[in-house]
């Protein structure tokens, strides 16, 4: 009966009946190993790596389970009376899809032409002679403010002004061989003859260093000055074209000695807005 | 009568191919639960552990259930351990019993899997899953067809058992 002789004792030892259920203190080593992992996942969020580049490896069978449901509902459609209507609806839908993204790109175009626009606008004062358009390529907070625009640098002079679709912005600081460097009109040691336009009264802007903050220079204390007056560009000195707002007055004190007033000017206009600088003559 | 002796297999390869089955029901559980967009799927993984914590409990141990546990976890972006510990249990559980499951007709087998595995589901939808109103439909659904399906894996796995492994 037997093909090979065995010991009873290894008969015993192979028989299921002799096979021990398992101790509850077998598992306490991996129950406690799983609660460590566990808990330092609720507080350390050890699993974030490891998950990541699980669900990279295992990405293809995803994948593969999404195509197979992908084309059993294409054959179950392509035996429907629906098949027609699902795959109108689909071409629709990416017609829809097609026209929004065109939509964006026109509205991102009426915007640039909006701004042009109003950017030669300015080109029609008879005080402007000369003009270049440029764009924005850069823009820098230190050391200190500036943007850099492209453009066409045969035709810029360091006399030019900038211009934005806000007004006037800035003076150029340098010119390199392919772009422009302009600083804002409140850079320190920026001069600009300005004009109150209530009291018609010549001054002095100068540029304060700090983020649209502008100054009056010699101010007498006896000179007809209340808050919120408009400061225009004189065009005096030829340096900055006439007529343009630089900001209102939003703060007047008395100096130490008190012979003259501290007057700081609000600039209005946005430094870094927009995507285009027109260089102009004064 | 006797072939249970003859060892056709060392214990590595035993423990090899219960690691291999589980694999495969890890990838087909994988497969199924993204084929669907529900909030429980078919746990074929726990289904192949049962089988093997019943059948050949001295040779399974307890690793399997935790590295599959943890790949379980990472698929699902559950918490670590979470899959883990439902498993241990499980697996404590079976092995812990498996004279007398192994003693009961397939139905009544059938019937304990589909509770074991509708504890379980229930515990992951508690924790970690987001309530949907269709929730016990596919709870009460998924619990049935895994009770439905066990007589197969049970048979396959089994057959597999008789031709390639020999328990140490």
């Amino acid at each position: 009966m037997f093909q090979k002789e065995h010991k009873q004792t290894s008969i015993a030892s192979n028989a299921i009946f002799t096979t021990g259920s398992m101790r509850a203190s077998k598992l306490l080593p991996s129950l406690i190993f799983t609660l460590i992992i566990l808990i330092l996942d609720i507080n350390f969020n050890v699993g974030k790596e490891i998950k990541s580049v699980f669900l990279e490896s295992f990405s293809p069978i995803s994948n593969l389970s999404q195509s197979t449901a992908d084309l059993s509902e294409e054959i179950s459609l392509f035996f429907t009376s629906q098949h027609k209507l699902v795959s109108d609806l689909k071409d629709k839908n990416n017609e829809i899809e097609r026209l929004n993204f065109e939509l964006l790109k026109l509205e991102q175009l009426s915007k640039e032409n909006q701004e042009l626009l109003e950017m030669m606008g300015y080109t029609k004062r008879k005080t402007i002679s000369k003009s270049v358009i440029g764009e924005i390529i850069d823009m820098s907070y230190f050391p200190k403010e500036s943007i850099s625009i492209k453009t066409d640098i045969d035709e810029i002079k360091e006399e030019m002004v900038a211009i934005s679709m806000n007004g006037l912005v800035g003076t150029i600081d340098q010119i390199f061989p392919n772009y422009v460097k302009v600083v804002p009109i409140y850079e320190k040691n920026v001069n600009i003859p300005g004009l109150i336009q209530r009291t018609n009264q010549n001054i002095i802007l100068e540029g304060k260093g700090e983020q649209n903050k502008l100054s009056i220079k010699n101010f007498k204390n006896n000179s007809n000055i209340i808050l919120d007056d408009k400061i225009f560009t004189s065009g005096l000195g030829g340096k900055y074209p006439k007529g343009f707002l630089i900001g209102k007055v939003k703060k007047i004190s008395n100096s130490e000695d008190q012979s003259t007033l501290e007057v700081e000017v609000q600039s209005l206009s946005n430094f870094s807005s927009g995507t285009k600088i027109l260089f102009a003559y004064p | 009568m006797t072939e249970y002796l003859d060892k056709k297999n060392n214990f590595i390869s035993v423990y090899f191919f219960i690691g291999i089955t589980i694999l495969v029901s890890f990838l087909l559980e994988i497969f199924t639960s993204n084929l669907f967009d529900l909030s429980v799927y078919l746990p074929v993984t726990l289904m192949v552990l049962i089988y093997w914590n019943m059948a050949l409990p001295k040779d399974i141990g307890l690793i399997w259930a935790m590295i599959f546990g943890f790949c379980l976890d990472v698929n699902k972006e559950i918490l670590l351990g979470s899959h883990v510990l439902l498993f241990l249990l499980i697996s404590f559980l079976t092995q812990r019993y498996f004279h007398r499951l192994r003693a009961l007709y397939m139905i009544q087998q059938s019937l304990f899997v589909a509770v074991v595995i509708l504890i379980y589901q229930i515990f992951l939808i508690l924790f970690f899953s987001e309530f949907r109103q269709s929730i016990f439909l596919e709870l009460i659904l998924l619990t049935l067809l895994s009770s439905l399906l066990w007589p197969v894996i049970f048979g396959i796995l089994r057959q597999l058992r008789i031709k390639f492994v020999q328990s140490s």
